[in-house]
Parts: C-alpha cells; structure tokens; sequence
C-alpha cells in the first residue's frame, strides 16, 4: 500500500456506506415486476391458455354437476324430482333443472320424523375426537422421532407407517373380534379407538416431516432464553401449523366419510351418518328426496371445516418463507 | 458476569468421544475462543455449558456453582447460534423481549432495555419486521441483541459469523469484540476460522479430535505453539515443516535433509539433544513470512530450489517453491523475484532465531 492512512479512511468510509446500504436495500420488498409477466405472449401460448380454460371449464361442471343436483334434489318434491321433459323439449330440460317450487319436507323428514340429529352428533363427535386424540398424541410422538436419538428410531417410524398399508377390511375383523370382548361394540368409543388406528399413524407420519423442517436451534434457543422442554415444544407449534391443519383435515375427513367400521361395529346406538343414510334405502323403496338431504347435510360441514381450516393452511404456507 | 471452569470433562456419544478429559478456566469477563477444525470437539463443549448436550463425565462449574444437573433456562447464560435461530413468528422487538418476559419484568424495563440494546446494534428501525424481511447481517445482530437485552453470566458464540459475506465478517469482527469489551461478559466464542480467533480473543484454547492441544493468548499461540500441529493450524498461508534428522557437525547440531543442512541454534541445540528424539528425527517448522528469496546463491541464501508457482497478493506474493520432494511456500514483497516463470531456480535464507523444531514423533515443540 502505497498511503496506508488514506487507503484506511477511504476504506471506513465506504464500510458507512455500505452499512447504510444494507439497511435500505436488503430489505426483501419482493421483486416489483415478475419477470414472467414480461414475457411476451405469443399465438401459442394463447392457444395453450383457450385449452385450458376449456379443460378447466369442463372439470369444474364435471365436479360441480353432481353438488348441484343433489343441492336441488333435496329441496324439491318427489314428483318434481322424477318429473321428466317431452323428448327434444331441452328448454323444458333446462327449465327443470332450475325451475321447481322448493320445500324444506325432506329436511324435516330427517331431522323431526328421523333420528339424524343423533346421527349427526354421533358422526360428529367420533370425528372430532379421533382427530383430537390424532393431533395430540401425533404431536408429541411426531415431536420424538424427530427429536430424539435412540436405536432403532428409523424401524419404529416404518412399523409406525406400516400398520397403515394393510386394507381397513383386513382390520375390521380382528377389530371386531377385540371390541367383542372388551364389550365396546355399538358405542361411540369402538368407532373413536378404530378411527385414530388409523389416523394415528398418519398424522405421526406427516407431523414428523414438518417438526423436521423447523430447525432445532429455534426450539434451543427458547431454551436458552428460559423455557422449559415443553414450552419450547409449545412455542414451535405455530410453525407446525400448517401440517396440524393438513392432519385435522384428513382426520376428520376419513372417520366422517367412513362407513364400513360404523356399519360392523357401531350399531344402533352409534349409527353415524352414512350408515343412517344407507338406511333410507329400504324394503319400500328408496327415499331419494331424503338421500339427497342427508347428502346435504353430510358435505356441509366438510365444506365449513374446508373453509375454516384453509386460513391456517395458508398461513402456515407464509411462515414457511420464513425460516432460515 | 462469572468465571467458567471444565473439570475433567468428556463428552461421548455411543462410539465416539467428542471431548475427551478437558480441563480449562475461563476467566470472569474474559473473551475465550474454542478453535479447530469441524468435529474436533469445540461445539459440544460450548453446548455443555449451556446445557443443551448432557456432559459424559467431570464438571462444569458457572461463578463457583456446579451446573451439570440445571436445565438450559436455569443457567442463566445466552447464546447466539450458528443458524441465528430467530423466531420467525415473532417480531423483532418481540424477538429480542422473549427473555426478558419471561423473567417477569415490568413493560417499561424491557421496553427501555429493547431500545437501548436496539440502539448499539444500530437495529432499531428493524424492531417492527420479522425474520423473514432481514438480511443475514441483520439477522445476525438481532440474534446478538436477544443475547445483550439479558445481561446474563456469560455469552456463547457458535460460528456467529460463518454465513456472513467476508466484508461484513470483518466489520462484526470489530463490533463484537467492541461488545464484550464493553459489557466485560464473560465471553466463549467458538470458531473454526483462526482469524476470527487471533483477531477478537483475549486467549485461545485450540481443539483437535476432543483434546486440548494449547491454552494461550493468541500472540503466545502464534510464536510459541505447543505442536507441530498448533503450528500449522495458525497462521496463514501455513507453516512450512520440514523433515530432517539431527547430527553432530562442527562441534555443534544440524538438522540435515537430502537437500539442505540447517544448523541448529545454540539456544535450541542443547534441547534437542535432551529431548529424546526417535532415530534423532526432527521436523523443521519456518513461518512463510520468516523466510527470504533471492535469484543469486550466497552464503545468505543456502537452500536451493526451483519455483511451483508464483500467487501475487497486491501488495505481497506467495512464492511455492519446490525442494527435492518438499514444497515450501515463502512471503515476500512483490518484485523480489523478477523471473517468475516455473522452474527458475531460486534460493532461500531464514532467521536462524524464527526457526521452531518439533519431535518428529511426537509432534511436540522443542524450546530452549
């Protein structure tokens, strides 16, 4: 170096700059244009985006068709359910598909001469506290593995996942056999114990994967800081949320739309709401005002906790952004 | 604030012992660096001081108190992470309360706390972000800031600044060591960087493969290591060592190589005749920068050899020089050579008082 004095002081300034700068510009605003939107879109693409609208057009009427006859079945008449068009006459087609005189009958059906209330009770509560028993001790499990170091920690996980490859058939007898002699069949706690079988695992399965996406450090730091073990745990769970969602969800999800445990093991006395709806099939014909109700009143509170749950779902996606 | 003592401590985990047998005091309000290379043992002596790893064996006290058995959160130390380990849920202003709410105290306290510790860092308008709107160097500071806002026993460090850029290393080098000598907080700073620990820490103690090699402040380090590998390790580019046997020459000891014969130094000589040297065999350690080139043999220059490769540093060079089957590598101001084409003779001389000799064995330092 030639002027060692002014090569210094030009080098601490600069690091003044550079501080400064730092501060301003390394902020992560986000980029202010998307490169892809400067794209220019050329006829290809436009051919390719007409394809997709047509295919996605078509996929939503091919999902949606179904909800929407079952949401007008169940608020019309018997006759005008069945009631059929002149043939060729599509605007009397059309017209049947939207035009009818509602009625609430079928609702009142289920619910004041039926017993669905119980039903639905029943379904609801088997549901809930299997994804409650799910999500609490999947946690603490899923905490575990993927915190702990003890021999044969890669074999408990896959017994753990295992258990879930074998058919729910193949289960539902020895389950069967062993409810029987517990003298747990037709009562609620059967269906509860047999759902989080199933769900247990699981939600291990996907609780571990997002423990292990959270940096153990995090969890030290708290402890450092002056938390106990399970505090730290409890302070993490934010992180974890989108996965307790995901996990809420499919539990749920899999006790509601089960019908073969309720049917073997849960009886009268547990009767949820498929069995119950299977039930208005009967000997004198098939109610199908009262199917299509109780269809109603099964999905709707599926599409509730779809809604509810997305929120966190979404923002467990933000927090993901965050970790370093 | 506290002095920090290890007890005859080893750490295992199931095969592998980590920290074997380290004894060493850490002196109330004193910057300690724990130096080596990855795996060698300085991470989980730190994260047994903070009780994040259960210690195998021996005793580590905190200000004359025995904490083996206290949980992290009883310690009363804070530590900075490698990864920072900020909360990425909370704000940065939260971030840096967290410790201070648990310990009960009054909002104003820990708001004026906050602050004033914001306000060293130079982080205050960042208390209202999260993690995930900060830089790596901002980061870095909250994660200090959520160590100072406590004024605990002591500071730990592990690689704080690893995963910074080399500008900004050097800039927090500075600060850091501003801090500690500031707050006076008894300091344990681990790092496998030897600039990090020559350039901040009152002493170091070095590690390799979970054991002590030498406890010493970083000058003493430097000019007397303990080893051969001590030697090395410091220093860069590194020591040069060179294998050559002692004999008997003249009435006086030379070390003698194939290619050159060194004569040992009176000072040094009647230690090396004491120590017990194996087959008389002995290893030559020469500092880069304790050596001088010349293109012309004199008298001044007596080890010949022929040019590697030439690495111009601005204002100095890295000559690599190769002798026999030895390379030596020498730092000289640029232009002490003028031809720098590849096999170019050159000759080397060196300070008879900068040379270091270790048992060729045992690798220990040979002094007067």
């Amino acid at each position: 170096m030639t002027n060692p004095r002014t090569a210094t002081e030009a080098g601490s300034t600069e690091i003044q700059d550079d501080r400064a700068a730092v501060k301003d510009d390394d902020l992560v605003p986000g980029p202010a244009v998307d490169a892809r939107d400067q794209v220019v879109r050329g006829r290809g693409s436009r051919i390719v985006g007409i394809a997709i609208s047509t295919f996605l057009t078509l996929y939503v009427i091919w999902t949606l068709a179904p909800f929407y006859i079952m949401i007008t079945s169940s608020f019309k008449a018997k006759g005008d359910a069945f009631s059929l068009p002149a043939e060729g006459d599509w605007g009397g087609a059309a017209e049947k598909l939207i035009a009818f005189t509602p009625t609430t009958q079928h609702y009142t059906d289920l619910f004041a001469q039926g017993e669905f209330e119980r039903y639905f009770m029943n379904s609801l509560i088997a549901a809930l506290s299997s994804a409650i028993i799910s999500v609490v001790f999947g946690t603490t499990a899923a905490y575990a593995i993927s915190r702990g170091r003890f021999r044969g920690k890669k074999d408990l996980y896959f017994w753990i996942i295992s258990t879930r490859m074998a058919p729910v058939v193949a289960v539902t007898v020895p389950l069967y056999a062993i409810f029987k002699n517990f003298q747990l069949l037709n009562t609620l706690p059967a269906l509860i114990l047999a759902y989080t079988v199933f769900n247990l695992p699981f939600a291990i399965w996907i609780l571990k994967g997002f423990f292990d996406a959270v940096s153990y450090e995090i969890e030290e730091a708290y402890m450092v800081d002056g938390h106990s073990r399970w505090q730290a745990l409890w302070k993490i769970i934010p992180l974890v949320a989108p996965g307790l969602a995901a996990v809420v969800v499919l539990c749920v999800l899999l006790a509601w739309n089960d019908f073969i445990f309720a049917a073997v093991m849960g009886g009268e006395a547990a009767k949820t709401l498929p069995v119950a709806t299977q039930g208005l099939k009967s000997a004198s014909g098939i109610e199908w005002g009262q199917i299509m109700a109780a269809g109603m009143v099964t999905v709707a509170p599926m599409l509730l906790l779809g809604i509810v749950i997305r929120k966190y779902m979404v923002q467990g996606l933000t927090m993901g952004a965050v970790k370093q | 604030m506290a002095a920090l003592t290890f007890n005859n401590v080893w750490k295992r985990y199931d095969q592998v012992e980590a920290v074997k047998n380290l004894n060493l005091d850490i002196r109330d309000g004193e910057f300690l660096c724990l130096l080596g290379p990855s795996g060698c043992g300085k991470s989980s002596s730190l994260r047994m001081i903070a009780g994040l790893e259960f210690i195998s064996e021996g005793e580590i006290s905190l200000g004359g108190q025995r904490i083996n058995e206290l949980e992290p959160r009883h310690r009363d130390i804070a530590m900075v992470f490698e990864s920072y380990a900020l909360y990425p849920q909370k704000t940065v202003y939260d971030n840096m309360a967290n410790p201070l709410r648990l310990r009960k105290m009054s909002k104003d306290e820990i708001d004026r706390r906050v602050k004033e510790t914001a306000a060293i860092l130079e982080i205050e308008r960042l208390l209202g972000r999260r993690p995930s709107q900060l830089s790596g160097g901002q980061k870095q500071r909250v994660a200090i800031g959520r160590c100072l806002v406590r004024e605990p026993k002591a500071f730990l460090f592990d690689e704080p600044i690893a995963h910074l850029d080399a500008k900004l290393r050097a800039r927090m080098r500075g600060e850091l060591k501003h801090i500690q000598k500031t707050l006076g907080t008894t300091t344990v700073y681990v790092t496998h960087d030897q600039l990090e620990g020559m350039s901040m820490a009152d002493r170091i103690a070095i590690m390799r493969d979970g054991v002590l090699q030498q406890v010493a402040t970083p000058h003493e380090i430097f000019n007397r290591p303990a080893n051969v590998w001590v030697a090395t390790f410091i220093g860069d580019p590194p020591m040069n060592v060179l294998n050559a046997e002692v004999q008997t020459a003249d009435g006086g000891l030379v070390a003698r190589a194939p290619e050159y014969t060194i004569a040992i130094p009176d000072r040094q000589a009647a230690a090396l005749s004491n120590a017990r040297l194996t087959d008389g065999k002995v290893q030559i350690g020469i500092r880069p920068e304790a050596l001088r080139l010349s293109q012309t043999p004199d008298a001044a220059h007596p080890i010949a050899g022929r040019i590697y490769a030439v690495q111009p540093l601005g204002d100095v060079e890295i000559v690599d020089v190769r002798v026999g089957d030895e390379r030596i590598l020498v730092k000289t101001e640029l232009g002490t050579i003028q031809n720098e084409d590849i096999d170019v003779p050159v000759f080397m001389g060196y300070k008879p008082e900068k040379l270091y000799f270790f048992d060729a064995v045992t690798g220990e330092a040979v002094y007067e």
